[in-house]
């Protein structure tokens, strides 16, 4: 699909392994090639202290090495490239408005919990604790904490065998096959994302340890008594 | 039993003491004799058996069998065969488990210390450690070796021999191989894997290495220059703080006896019922101070209530007839501390009636009134409410009686002033204390705003209050609208409460010490007497709406709070109190250890204590 799509992420891979990442095996799979990856690594010690550009390659692909996503150098340059759309793969930064509106389509991310509901930390353990189903959710990023867009959201399967980490690591997968559908539908202008309604939902915060207990039996519970 | 036979009995243990502490030397011999005679549990021929050992370890298994009758004698007689420290520590942890396998300790002893400290904690914490498997590990460097052991707590199962082979390895390899060796399979509900406490075990051996510390302020260090740094104890906690270190925290009922028992020491140095304002590193104890005496009260009446500790039964009775002796002829309780404040705080000519800590110290005779029946505590309360009646105006606001420290003429955390009135009202019958109540927190409630932030709840006339009067505004009508049964009271709270949950969590578990309208701060230090009381609130609340969110927050708190504790610091001002701010040299009550914020963390662990058996671990 000949289209600008940038992808944003912390990846401690070496450069060439950056095209071989869960999410660009998705989008591989959704027949997207990505324009570029926009990246920087875990260590903050090992990040420039301006955007390195490397490429465009022999396949046109750019890789831009940085020390943060709302670096100014970056959105000029996202914007010189032309970018449709970005898709942030996953961390705790907090992406601000001018990066956002650097891609014609903005930038969408993947959430563990159902929105407009469940915003926040922990939300899988706390999506048990007040009897919802865990559920992963694609939206359009927004300077708030998990308040924009929703373009697709579904339910994890759950096993007779789960625990938080398999659900987590389930969540996972299913959110880069869907990071990857909802980019396909995005760029064919085949969805824009529905608004959340203000004032629904609440924001959730990392669990105390007893808290987390009382998930994993409420969990375990939860499990053996489905059919 | 009568009476005179029961003489005859310590008499004859005296006797046998005697003989008994005649082969200890001075100056053990005397408290050995005196203490054994006051037990009539202790064996004399127990402590004959004694007699062979090495001073001070002998002295030290007397005392220990004193305290514990039941100790097995024949352990600490083969305890001596090891040298000190660990002698000493190994008698310790036979106090807390008699039945410890003495070959385990052997074979804990020829490791190096801190290895060998960690190991013999596990020991004694009945961790199901294998010890050789202990062995696997004490040949290794340190941190490493600590490291590999926090491991091995973390996961029994862990491969040791794997584990001392990435000995030789560099580093930061070598820890990463360790770590990925114990996530390895980490999906269990095993308590200790999650980072929960384990009995008697410090989490600080279950967390990961700190980080590496910053560099150090000059000017902070020259300012705790001046704070007696020659004191042991002192420096460890102000580097502690300097460097962001937490102290271990252990179970919550650990925290909360050591609070208690800081607070006993707190009185005990007055030489009075009431409880000293706080160890302050220039000054020492300060006196007594009767506004927080008054509400330390219901704390060691709660306390007693659920660990059955007669002293603090003692102490909360002795406290309210304290504060009887000093009541004033109009009713009040006088501002600031009974005694010169060497800081200069609060001295005044006169002794100044003040509205808000007469408040408090009501608080302390109803509840005295409530556990006892003796009227002299109601009496003193409505000749307290009866002054206080004078003190608010038509609208609302106490004029009147304004404690003279706090600058603000307009103050809305006198709710717990109107609480405290309510609650006298209900005992006595006397409506004017309700009614001049209702007038106060009426006009509180009229004031808040819709994002919960409560206008006028600082002590100076700036608009920008500490936690600790937000949270006492918040307390106020909290308990006022429980007892009166209105809502709307306790709505207000509730919405404060939550906008303070908000404000902290959305600072990655940072409350500020001071906020201004819209809760916003710049504060890089927090007020811990208003976090432990928005622990309490956050708790209290929860339990009310049934709220797992607000319950999550305060135990949060709590456990954050227990790293601002510690447990081990050779000054008894420090050991077990809780400093007015962490860094200990924030912005208030700095270098000190207050006794309303050793009040407010009791309060929270017992809270604490309900929510976990009524909400979390219910479900």
């Amino acid at each position: 699909m000949p289209a600008r799509l940038f992808v944003l992420g912390t990846f401690d891979q070496a450069e060439t392994a950056l095209y071989d990442v869960d999410l660009m095996r998705c989008l591989h799979e959704a027949g997207i090639t990505p324009a570029g990856v926009v990246y920087k690594r875990s260590r903050p010690a090992e990040n420039p202290d301006r955007p390195v550009e490397n490429g465009p390659g022999p396949d046109g692909r750019h890789l831009i090495h940085v020390h943060d996503f709302n670096a100014t150098d970056l959105v000029q340059r996202l914007g010189e490239l032309s970018a449709d759309l970005l898709i942030y793969a996953g961390g705790r930064d907090l992406l601000r408005g001018p990066l956002l509106a650097s891609a014609r389509l903005g930038c969408i991310g993947g959430h563990y919990g159902r929105l407009p509901e469940m915003r926040g930390m922990g939300t899988p353990e706390w999506s048990v604790l007040i009897g919802q189903a865990p559920t992963v959710a694609v939206q359009r990023m927004t300077p708030g904490v998990d308040v924009g867009d929703v373009v697709m959201q579904a339910r994890v399967p759950l096993l007779s065998t789960d625990n938080f980490a398999s659900i987590r690591e389930r969540s996972y997968y299913l959110t880069k096959t869907m990071l990857a559908l909802a980019a396909r539908r995005m760029l064919l202008d085949d969805v824009a994302g529905t608004p959340q309604a203000p004032g629904v939902g609440r924001q959730y915060y990392r669990l105390h340890p007893a808290l987390h207990l009382r998930a994993e039996r409420k969990l375990t519970r939860m499990l053996s008594a489905a059919p | 039993m009568t009476s005179i036979e029961i003489l005859k009995t310590r008499l004859r243990l005296l006797r046998a003491a005697w003989r008994a502490g005649s082969a200890l030397d001075p100056p053990h011999f005397a408290e050995v004799v005196v203490q054994s005679a006051l037990n009539p549990y202790v064996s004399a021929a127990h402590l004959q058996m004694l007699a062979g050992l090495d001073e001070p370890y002998r002295s030290q298994c007397a005392a220990a069998l004193v305290a514990h009758p039941a100790l097995p004698v024949r352990t600490l007689r083969e305890l001596g065969e090891f040298d000190d420290p660990y002698r000493s520590q190994c008698l310790a942890a036979v106090m807390a488990r008699p039945d410890l396998d003495l070959a385990k300790l052997r074979s804990v002893y020829v490791f190096a210390d801190p290895f060998r400290t960690l190991c013999l904690g596990l020991l004694a914490a009945s961790h199901p450690v294998n010890e050789d498997r202990l062995v696997d590990l004490q040949a290794l460097p340190e941190p490493f070796r600590t490291r590999a052991l926090a491991a091995l707590v973390a996961d029994p199962a862990v491969d040791t021999r794997a584990i001392q082979a990435m000995g030789d390895l560099p580093e930061p390899f070598r820890t990463l191989t360790l770590s990925l060796a114990v996530t390895r399979g980490r999906n269990d509900a095993e308590p200790a894997r999650r980072g929960m406490p384990v009995p008697g075990v410090p989490t600080a051996v279950l967390a990961p290495p700190p980080a590496p510390p910053p560099e150090i302020d000059a000017a902070r260090v020259a300012e705790f220059g001046h704070h007696r740094p020659e004191v042991p104890g002192h420096a460890d906690v102000f580097f502690r703080d300097v460097f962001g270190v937490s102290e271990p925290a252990y179970e919550d009922d650990r925290h909360l006896t050591e609070t208690l028992e800081w607070l006993l020491r707190s009185r005990d140095v007055t030489g009075t019922a009431g409880f000293a304002a706080s160890y302050h590193f220039v000054h020492g104890w300060l006196p007594p101070y009767p506004e927080t005496t008054g509400y330390i009260i219901p704390t060691l009446w709660d306390a007693y209530a659920q660990l059955g500790d007669q002293r603090y039964r003692d102490a909360a009775r002795e406290g309210a007839d304290w504060e009887i002796a000093i009541q004033m002829a109009s009713g009040a309780i006088q501002a600031g501390y009974l005694g010169a404040d060497p800081q200069g705080f609060w001295n005044a000519d006169v002794p100044v009636p003040a509205a808000f800590n007469t408040g408090q110290v009501v608080l302390g005779w109803n509840r005295t009134f409530e556990e006892t029946g003796d009227s002299r505590y109601l009496e003193a309360a409505a000749r307290a409410c009866r002054f206080l009646v004078q003190c608010v105006d038509e609208t609302g606001v106490f004029r009147q009686g304004l404690s003279p420290g706090p600058r603000n003429p307009t103050r809305s955390y006198y709710t717990r002033v109107a609480w405290a009135m309510c609650w006298t009202s209900q005992l006595t019958g006397e409506q004017t204390f309700a009614s001049a109540a209702r007038r106060h927190l009426d006009w509180v409630a009229g004031q808040q705003l819709p994002d919960g932030w409560f206008p006028f709840a600082s002590f100076q006339d700036d608009g920008k209050p500490l936690t600790h009067t937000m949270a006492y505004t918040a307390e106020g009508l909290l308990q006022a609208g429980l007892r009166l049964g209105d809502e709307r009271y306790v709505a207000a709270s509730e919405r404060h409460v939550a906008a303070a949950m908000q404000a902290c969590e959305k600072r990655g578990f940072f409350l500020p010490a001071y906020f201004t309208e819209g809760w916003k701060s710049t504060e890089t230090f927090s007020c811990l007497p208003g976090n432990a009381q928005f622990a309490t609130l956050w708790l209290m609340h929860s339990l009310r709406l049934r709220d797992l969110t607000m319950a999550n927050t305060g135990l949060k708190m709590v456990e954050w709070l227990k790293g601002r504790q510690s447990l081990d610091n050779p000054e008894p001002g420090i050991r077990g109190g809780v400093p007015g701010a962490w860094p200990i040299d924030g912005g208030y009550s700095i270098f000190s250890m207050v006794n309303w914020a050793a009040k407010y963390f009791a309060d929270a662990l017992l809270e604490a204590r309900r929510v976990k058996r009524e909400l979390v671990d219910a479900g």
